[in-house]
């Protein structure tokens, strides 16, 4: 007969996910049961080479169905301090790939003591990706400079990769791929970069509804020189407020019950005698006692 | 008097339309487009009352041999006539007043259409209907309404009273009871005595007499705060009741709390605002993300 | 002669849109099968799908006095109230009343339709027509659309000649007399309310406590019912609107008598 402990050892979490469910899920879709919805980054992100390094830009909706569930979301993450990834698709999905491949590049860092080089980072989040087949929903423009110049990649759900001077991700892509085709020279000037980056963005903004909000911009010349510009752009305040609120008289709400609970300062004893001990080890056999 | 006996006024009628694989030109109808790879892409619905019932790819339930077939198994493409074009639309009653409104947000998935649609449409000088969900179906009813409403008023000699109003689009609505209409439709007016008067609707008619209804992808963000904010509905001390210029007040911050968090509400409001002196349009701005 | 034409029903052609409108036939989808086309509608995995309002709680029983008739006031479409104040009492004359569970657009119709029946009956044949008959006709034209996708579960109810009577009568085609109905998704509340306080001679007073209380116990319990409960009484001289109370306020109300008497009994 297997121990409590046994029990306990078998509750412990392993690494990585966990696909016990899938099973019985799959069952309950197939019975009708409609899954919860997972928040979404709708989303416009870019990323472009200029002449001294990468500009990437993101909008800053995230949206869960038609419903706008952050209305100032940061999609620009941290990779390195000379690598940055913007992420589009499953908002959960985008913020933990990039913290953990952050986290395995960081680790990287303090075994070899040298700076990370972006390929690193496409290569470990690709890996990932693909090890997932796709069920990890994570769309990503990641851009860095190391010791071979600026590098711009994206990264698609399934794995797959590109390397290209201007990119565009996301259900804004196309928008601001316009301005982009429109817009983008070789060798351009930092301004000039900003400018056409922000342009991009304002067009998903304004043309994808699953994009809104402000513009941020992260500027990427080298290692720890990098210009994160959150709100770059604050493009969509609220045109109108109510010039009467409603003020409520106290009594609106009716009150059912009262009871008050009086707050005792200084030290308290306790002495409920039924009260029992939290437990803090497995208990070999048998329930938890009581008294 | 011949009176019609009940089979012959009850018998839904034989659809008129079947679906056939020839081509036909000049004729409205779904197009088959994109939902199936084999046949005539361009093959459109032919009218004939007794032609032989091709098979349709369109049907629920079909098991025909003629169903569009990948791989092993057949497979049936649904006949989906409707699209969602988003949007909300509402309207207030008061006591001497009466206030119509919809965002003019035209859009389809993440896509828009047009930031100039609005969907309100002025009936008469004591009546607006504001309608929110499809724009073609929306488009049609009000043409139909048009019809039937100018229809009345010749055989009557008067203006539609918004009361009669209300039933006739009841009834226009439930005539497509097993075809529906994808419109949501609010109507907002005087009534005979000149009071404020809201109707608001299921797509097959089911309609009730209200002060305030909202309709459409706004729905459940707005009609809770005017409930609360306009009816007062669960205060135990109520307030006055609102004038104008604060209901107008309400309507504009409502919309654009809907704005800040429905995606298919934006770009600007148009309102019809009912008084004994007529009706009168105002717009204002929402946000356009 | 008035002109009475356009109750036939119009022969399918290609009509004009003019035309199209004058129709007073129903519209029907352009599909091989438009009976099973109807489930597809109302899927609600479907990306615009269509909610009609919904869900109910109406009860209605004959008594020496007559026959009160009860019902809640909420519709729903899917998850979202859409109203707290529906008329689910459906005044057909100032001698009958039927009931609306189901698809509250069919049974508006459907009922408005009956109403119009039953004068044009009264025109023709100087007196009142019967429940019996007046149920009757409801049933033969939703029988006639069976399996067409209508929803209705009716009572038509009021005082004839025979004295007072109940059916019920809904869109499969059943169509039953009865002293006790209830229909809708809080029925099963509402009979066990119902069935343990009947009696036939109760004074209307209690008849009207009776139904009150069942409906509001069916709104506790059933999340699709809610609102208000509205009651009639079916007299020999006509109907008569007896009340219509919140029930919330009827919670409150409730909770004060029960404690009440617990205070008495702990009192005695």
């Amino acid at each position: 007969m297997a121990s409590m402990n046994d029990v306990v050892q078998s509750l412990k979490p392993a690494g990585g996910f966990e696909f016990d469910l899938c099973a019985r899920n799959n069952m309950l879709k197939q019975m009708g049961l409609k899954a919860p919805k997972a928040t979404s980054t709708g989303t416009t992100i870019v990323g472009l080479v200029y002449k001294d390094g990468v500009v990437l830009g993101a909008d800053t909706r995230a949206t869960g169905d038609t419903t706008v569930e952050d209305k100032n979301c940061e999609k620009i993450h941290y990779i390195a301090p000379n690598v940055y990834c913007c992420g589009a698709g499953t908002a959960a999905d985008t913020e933990n790939t990039t913290a953990l491949i952050s986290s395995q590049l960081e680790l990287h860092r303090l075994a070899t003591g040298r700076h990370s080089r972006v390929v690193t980072a496409l290569t470990l989040l690709k890996r990932m990706l693909f090890r997932y087949q796709g069920h990890v929903s994570a769309a990503l423009v990641l851009g860095g400079v190391d010791l071979n110049g600026p590098h711009l990649y994206t990264i698609y759900p399934h794995g797959s990769t590109d390397e290209l001077p201007y990119v565009t991700m996301g259900s804004g892509s196309l928008a601001a791929m316009g301005v982009f085709e429109a817009g983008w020279k070789e060798n351009m000037s930092e301004d000039e970069a900003v400018d056409l980056v922000a342009a991009a963005i304002r067009a998903g903004i304004f043309n994808d509804l699953g994009s809104g909000s402000n513009v941020d911009v992260t500027i990427i010349r080298g290692v720890d020189d990098v210009e994160v510009r959150r709100g770059y752009q604050i493009l969509n305040p609220r045109p109108y407020a109510r010039v009467r609120p409603n003020d409520l008289t106290r009594g609106t709400t009716t009150i059912l019950s009262e009871t008050r609970t009086p707050i005792h300062a200084g030290h308290v004893e306790y002495t409920n005698e039924d009260a029992v001990d939290m437990e803090t080890s497995p208990v070999e056999s048998g329930g938890p006692s009581s008294s | 008097m011949a009176f019609p006996m009940q089979r012959e006024l009850y018998l839904p009628t034989v659809p008129t339309l079947t679906v056939s694989s020839q081509m036909h030109s000049g004729l409205s109808g779904p197009s088959l487009g994109s939902h199936g790879p084999s046949g005539p892409m361009a093959a459109r619905l032919a009218t004939g009352k007794q032609a032989p019932v091709a098979p349709s790819r369109f049907s629920a339930a079909s098991s025909s041999s003629a169903a569009v077939t990948v791989g092993s198994g057949p497979k049936t493409a649904a006949f989906s006539p409707y699209v969602l074009n988003g949007g909300t639309a509402l309207a207030l009653a008061g006591k001497d007043f009466c206030i119509v409104a919809g965002d003019t947000r035209m859009s389809a998935g993440y896509e828009i259409h047009t930031r100039n649609k609005p969907k309100t449409y002025r009936i008469n000088d004591k009546c607006s209907i504001a309608m929110a969900g499809m724009q073609a179906d929306a488009t049609n009813l009000i043409k139909m309404l048009r019809f039937r409403i100018a229809m009345y008023e010749r055989k009557m000699g008067k203006p539609m009273s918004t009361q009669s109003l209300a039933q006739l689009v009841s009834t226009t609505l439930y005539r497509r009871r097993f075809f529906p209409i994808y419109a949501f439709v609010v109507i907002g007016g005087l009534d005979e005595d000149g009071v404020g008067s809201v109707y608001g609707y299921d797509a097959v008619g089911s309609f009730e007499r209200s002060t305030c209804c909202v309709q459409g992808s706004g729905t459940s963000l707005l009609q809770p705060v005017l409930d609360n904010q306009f009816d007062f509905k669960n205060h135990s001390i109520k307030p006055d009741e609102l004038t104008l210029d604060e209901s107008i007040d309400l309507v504009k911050d409502v919309f654009v709390s809907a704005g800040e968090r429905d995606i298919y509400t934006g770009d600007s409001v148009e309102m019809h605002i009912i008084t004994a002196d007529g009706v009168r349009v105002e717009t204002f701005d929402l946000k356009r993300d | 002669m008035a002109d009475l034409s356009f109750l036939h029903a119009t022969k399918a052609s290609a009509a004009l849109p003019a035309q199209e409108m004058e129709e007073a036939s129903f519209a029907l989808p352009a599909v091989a099968d438009p009976a099973a086309y109807q489930s597809q509608l109302y899927d609600p995995a479907s990306a615009t799908p269509l909610h009609m309002a919904h869900g109910t709680t109406t009860l209605a029983f004959v008594f020496k006095h007559g026959v009160v008739v009860a019902v809640d006031s909420r519709a729903t479409q899917g998850q979202y109230i859409g109203s707290q104040t529906v008329k689910k009492v459906i005044e057909i004359n100032p001698y009958l009343l039927g009931t609306m569970a189901g698809g509250a657009a069919d049974c508006m119709f459907w009922e408005r339709e009956l109403g119009r029946q039953c004068r044009l009956y009264e025109l023709r044949n100087k007196e009142r027509i019967s429940v019996r008959a007046a149920s009757k006709i409801l049933g033969n034209i939703v029988y006639n659309y069976k399996g067409m996708g209508l929803s209705m579960g009716t009572m038509v109810t009021g005082c004839d000649a025979s004295g007072f009577s109940l059916f019920y009568v809904d869109s499969d085609g059943t169509r039953l007399e009865g002293q006790r109905f209830s229909v809708g998704s809080g029925s099963t509340f509402a009979y066990g309310v119902l069935d343990s306080g009947f009696r036939w001679d109760m004074e209307p007073e209690e008849a009207y406590d009776l139904a009150r209380r069942a409906i509001y116990h069916a709104t506790h319990r059933d999340a699709y019912s809610g609102g208000q409960v509205n009651l009639y009484h079916v007299r020999e001289e006509g109907w008569v609107k007896i009340s219509a109370d919140n029930v919330f306020d009827l919670h409150y109300g409730y909770a004060a008598e029960a404690a009440a008497e617990a205070d008495a009994e702990a009192a005695a």
